[in-house]
């Protein structure tokens, strides 16, 4: 029972970390706090779900929906983003909400207002026997797909030239400059990558969550807390964030369920409290 | 954040226009017009809380709902569970969303930029989820039956929509007189300063703590009244009051108006209550029209409503 809901746990973690470390990278690097995150999270998974009615695999649908969800992105920086990367706060903001008005009824327009379900390949569509429970196999390649991204992640950042160019423009863009590193460029590709991640995080929460309008507002606040409590900009503490977030909110809704609605925000209050800047300031 | 708009002579210009007009209307509108300018001038007085901060104290608050709803809940509870008139209320639940921003605030203010915008948003989405499961607050379905205030002593019955605009009109105004003595004081000239230059002004030995807090409680304190007014008009309240993306209406409002100037909160709020209300009659896909407006506005309107017509002053050379 506690290993099931530790995986559970974990499960929902890996999934708010692929939201988050998107959110994070992309603030880290234009100081921008995108709140169409959850939109492109949304557009992620009912793309995912076209795929998959037409072409009928949900493989395919794995593999192209992070694609044009990062083709979308691309799409957004080129129009938007790159224009108001030195306006206020304010206007960044208000751009991005803008942004959820426009994904929420173009979601709704295209595909209607119904709920949808995809359903997990036949591969993963069984359960698995673990210490004598039965838990299905999806949710164990969710955690997988987490760590995975994780790993891509943090050996693309550390160890290879490019990550290096990405931290330098991050840490300080005007001597990356001077050392002839495009930011621009990495900006862009770096901005894309993040929302392919909430496109693949749509995608792969899809079977389980299901895909229907309004998905978006669901995880944007999560997600957001998230990055908050982790400290904006920095990969660990989008990592430690999702599992804190993660594990006590599985946790808080199993033990006291009266108050697992505010546990989170009260874990964040006390974060703040205590680290203004969050656990991992850059 | 960069200077933002003030010129006292037009700022009081406008709103006298914009009183005039909502008089008006009032006056010869029908039933459906008075309600909806009723609910324009509580939706500017909300839009002017956010101004406030936002422009003199350099706080986007996009967790300000939550005050909306906390006095919108304070009267209702006063008024039914308590039957404290809600004539009294409306004074009592001001008083409770000070005293719970003054808390918040003394932890929040000091934030920078991105950091206080996403904190405004969780804690304002906690109080969201917190209300859609309280018993006390009646959880999803809200509180129904919350009175308008009674001042049949002097002879007027607010029911009435006439009536209830000119009350909320009469609070506009006040809310109007207050917030612009308070830019014109002082507070108003020490938050410009803050807000230019944080650092220098701790250095010199301002109290920009403090400063922060009284602005943050004051733009607190007018948008619980904002929320009292707005459950007398509509005699109900649900949780969707409280959802974030109120708050970032209420922020559209003030940039379609104009930051800063206090009039442009409220020119902007009835540009976007209007547009809203009448293009969600006319097409099905409004919101993605309005989205859209939104980032042109953002993106091309540095000044809002207020830059344009100051813009046209000085072209007929006033």
């Amino acid at each position: 029972m506690l290993l099931i809901q530790f995986l559970n746990a974990l499960q929902f973690s890996m999934t708010l970390f692929l939201l988050a470390v998107g959110l994070t990278i992309i603030f880290g690097l234009m100081k921008i706090v995108n709140l169409a995150h959850g939109s492109l999270y949304m557009i992620g998974a009912y793309v995912g779900l076209s795929i998959w009615t037409y072409f009928d695999s949900f493989w395919l649908a794995f593999i192209f929906s992070p694609i044009i969800t990062s083709f979308v992105g691309a799409f957004l920086y080129y129009i938007l983003f790159r224009h108001i990367q030195n306006a206020d706060p304010m206007r960044q903001v208000l751009l991005t909400f803008g942004l959820i008005y426009i994904g929420l009824d173009s979601v709704r327009l295209l595909w209607g207002t119904m709920s949808h379900s995809i359903s997990a390949p036949d591969l993963l569509s069984n359960s698995i026997m673990l210490m004598n429970e039965a838990y299905p196999s999806y949710r164990l390649f969710v955690i997988f797909v987490g760590i995975f991204v994780l790993f891509f992640l943090y050996f693309i950042l550390e160890r290879t030239i490019i990550g290096a160019k990405v931290r330098a423009s991050v840490d300080d863009p005007e001597t990356a400059k001077l050392l002839k590193i495009n930011t621009d460029k990495i900006l862009f590709y770096t901005f894309s990558l993040g929302c392919g991640l909430a496109g693949l995080a749509g995608i792969t929460v899809a079977p389980i969550l299901g895909v229907e309008p309004g998905m978006d507002m669901e995880v944007l606040v999560l997600t957001l807390i998230v990055v908050v409590v982790g400290g904006p900009g920095s990969l660990k503490g989008a990592l430690v964030g999702a599992l804190l977030i993660g594990f006590v909110d599985s946790f808080g809704k199993v033990y006291i369920p009266q108050l697992a609605q505010i546990i989170i925000y009260a874990v964040m209050a006390l974060t703040l409290l205590f680290r203004p800047d969050g656990l991992y300031k850059r | 954040m960069r200077a933002v708009n003030y010129n006292p002579k037009l700022r009081l210009q406008i709103i006298i226009i914009l009183v005039v007009l909502s008089i008006i209307f009032n006056v010869f509108g029908g039933y459906f017009t008075r309600f909806f300018i009723a609910e324009i001038i509580i939706l500017s007085i909300f839009a002017i809380s956010l101004d406030f901060i936002a422009s003199r104290g350099g706080m986007v608050s996009l967790g300000h709902a939550m005050f909306l709803g906390i006095g919108a809940y304070s009267t209702a509870i006063l008024s039914i569970n308590y039957g404290i008139p809600s004539f009294y209320s409306t004074f009592f639940s001001i008083f409770i969303g000070i005293l719970i921003a003054l808390f918040i605030g003394y932890f929040i203010v000091l934030l920078d930029g991105i950091f206080f915008i996403m904190v405004t948003l969780a804690l304002g989405e906690m109080f969201h989820a917190w209300v859609f499961t309280s018993e006390l607050l009646g959880g999803s379905d809200g509180i129904t039956g919350i009175m308008r205030p009674d001042l049949s002593f002097i002879g007027i019955n607010t029911n009435e929509p006439l009536i209830f605009s000119f009350y909320s009109i009469l609070w506009l105004i006040i809310v109007y007189y207050l917030i612009s003595k308070i830019t014109d004081a002082p507070l108003g000239r020490n938050l410009d300063a803050i807000r230019q230059n944080t650092d220098r002004i701790s250095a010199i030995g301002g109290y920009t703590k403090a400063y922060k807090a009284i602005a943050f409680c004051i733009s607190a304190g007018i948008a619980s009244l904002a929320g009292s007014l707005y459950v007398q008009l509509n005699g109900f309240i649900s949780p969707e009051l409280t959802h974030w993306t109120v708050s970032g209406e209420g922020l559209i409002m003030i940039i379609v108006g104009g930051i800063g100037s206090i009039s442009g909160a409220i020119l902007g709020a009835s540009v976007v209550h209007i547009i809203q209300h009448e293009l969600s009659n006319i097409i099905n896909w409004w919101m993605f029209v309005i989205g859209l407006g939104f980032i042109l506005i953002v993106l091309f309107m540095q000044d809002g409503l207020w830059g344009l017509i100051e813009h046209i002053k000085k072209k007929l050379g006033y």
